[in-house]
């Protein structure tokens, strides 16, 4: 499968305090990430490189396209990123004119960018308030208008950094099944969080520990490591706590990550 | 009662509030975004206005005629912690910022040593610490150091607003540690607004929930809890051992029974299919 970022021999200092040293990271097209690790872990530094906010030493590949200064601008044009405070994103008076604000800078036909952001807020279930200030609605609903800004123009990469967490339920629903028609697509998600229960919706899991990836791989696999997982102290989904309980007292042979299944197969 | 709301408005709400928080006891406030669950927490201590109605916090009532005496014997009573740390901080040190209150309140220098280096200790974090900026810590640091700067003057009740929010998962499991201990230990009235169910179901004895500013919920966790189509139609989901519960109910017919920790629910479900 086709790698959307390629990140080899990076290295990455604040000064004198060193984030990563000859890290190496491949994200393929159409996966969702999840990223997390303990504070201080440099996953917020991780996003900041890919923005090409700060400008490590290495090579780093977007896909296919070398992130140098000269193409930042390039590059950012296809990445979406829905921050958790919102407050100081939103630049616009309506929430109509914050979604579309990308597309207008990037130069989109309106009636593209019209027909593409009446259809995600439709989709949002924000139709009624396209005039009101973004600033003045709840917070989840504030949150779902940094989403549809960040996906409306079709980004090929989606950051997400602890946005998830501020949604009500409902519209996290929302949120989940339309990034996850996005991915199918091709579309690659990074979700920075350390909510894990939010992990299970991600195809993989980045485990970052101290500027080194700790774990890396298919949901599955990261979760059967129990040993790692235990020693990092990192709060398992749910159903995952309960799928190493009951392999202990071996009542079934593998990790599950779906409530109905793991009913099914526990009581067979 | 530690807490008793008597017909209250909030400023701009539809709906009036009525319900009582029990001496000693945990509470999770929980609702959707705008069902100011915030607001709720910044009435009780004298941060949002009350239109109308009142709102009794250990004998001493809080009403839209209150003046900044009132506020002022109230808030001594009152520890609050902001969502987001940063804004209640306006020190140059941790050690400033966690006497600041005990200033206010005429302590001895002496004493206010003592008390900061005891708050601090509880918290769990380092000395050291004293004498950072307090603007330069993690977000977990710095929930820490807002914790030690209202637990220093040792109010009776703790109010919490979206605590887990930034957390990771060690400064997560640290603060869950701490509101045992100040629930056992120190017997305080605590009450936690979040999002977070999964974290109010660990932690807490009652449950209000909050729709269209008003309790449309409330009482023992377990019951409302249990409650699965007031929550559904208010679109919130229970917590995941609950919905675990209810799934082995409705496929297996078997009734594992209500349980807050997972360890105990294990138990029974090894008991149950073994």
């Amino acid at each position: 499968m086709d790698n959307l970022v390629n990140i080899e021999n990076m290295k990455f200092a604040y000064d004198n305090n060193v984030v990563f040293e000859n890290f190496k990271l491949s994200l393929k097209k159409g996966k969702w990430y999840t990223l997390c690790g303990p504070n201080g872990s440099g996953k917020t530094t991780l996003i900041k490189i890919l923005l090409g906010i700060l400008k490590p030493k290495g090579i780093i590949k977007f896909d296919s396209k070398l992130l140098v200064e000269s193409s930042t601008f390039e590059i950012r044009k296809d990445i979406g990123v829905v921050f958790s405070n919102v407050n100081n994103q939103f630049v616009q008076e309506t929430v109509y004119d914050e979604v579309a604000f990308k597309m207008v800078n990037m130069g989109f036909d309106k009636k593209v960018i019209d027909e593409r952001v009446s259809q995600i807020l439709k989709y949002f279930d924000m139709s009624k308030i396209v005039d009101e200030n973004p600033h003045k609605i709840n917070n989840s609903k504030k949150q779902l208008v940094a989403f549809a800004s960040a996906i409306v123009s079709e980004p090929k990469l989606i950051v997400i950094d602890e946005a998830l967490t501020k949604c009500d339920d409902q519209d996290k629903e929302k949120v989940i099944s339309l990034l996850n028609e996005l991915v199918k697509e091709g579309a690659t998600v990074i979700n920075v969080t350390n909510n894990m229960e939010d992990s299970i919706y991600s195809d993989e899991i980045i485990i970052l520990e101290k500027g080194s990836i700790y774990l890396m791989g298919p949901l599955k696999e990261v979760f059967e490591d129990e040993i790692k997982l235990n020693r990092l102290g990192i709060e398992l989904p749910f159903i995952v706590l309960l799928s190493h309980r009951m392999k202990f007292y071996e009542l079934i042979d593998d990790v599950i990550l779906d409530m109905k299944s793991m009913v099914d197969e526990l009581w067979q | 009662m530690a807490i008793k709301f008597k017909d209250v408005k909030i400023k701009g709400s539809k709906n009036k509030l009525n319900f009582n928080i029990e001496i000693s006891k945990t509470y999770g406030l929980i609702g959707n975004s705008g069902s100011n669950k915030t607001k709720i927490l910044e009435l009780i201590c004298g941060l949002e206005i009350i239109e109308s109605g009142q709102v009794e916090i250990l004998g001493d009532t809080l009403s839209g005629g209150s003046n900044e005496k009132d506020f002022f014997k109230v808030r001594k009573n009152i520890g609050y912690l902001f969502e987001n740390p940063s804004e209640q901080f306006f020190q140059e040190t941790v050690y400033d910022e966690i006497s600041f209150a005990l200033k206010n309140f005429n302590y001895k220098k002496d004493d206010i040593d003592n008390h900061v280096k005891k708050a601090i200790k509880l918290v769990g974090l380092d000395e050291k610490y004293l004498d950072r900026n307090p603007f330069t810590l993690s977000c977990g640091e710095a929930k820490k150091v807002a914790l030690a700067s209202i637990l220093v003057y040792n109010p009776k009740i703790i109010l919490l607003d979206d605590p887990t929010i930034g957390l990771d998962f060690k400064a997560k499991a640290d603060l869950l540690k701490l509101l045992r201990v100040l629930k056992k230990r120190y017997n305080k009235t605590i009450i936690i607004a979040s999002k977070d169910i999964d974290f109010i179901h660990k932690i807490v004895d009652h449950v209000l929930v909050i729709d269209q500013d008003k309790v449309v919920l409330s009482g023992t966790k377990y019951n409302v809890f249990s409650n699965q189509k007031i929550l559904k139609r208010i679109g919130i989901n229970a917590p995941k051992l609950i919905l675990f519960s209810d799934i082995v109910k409705k496929e297996k017919n078997i009734n594992l029974g209500y349980r807050d920790d997972i360890n105990d629910l294990m138990k029974d479900v090894y008991r149950y299919v073994k």
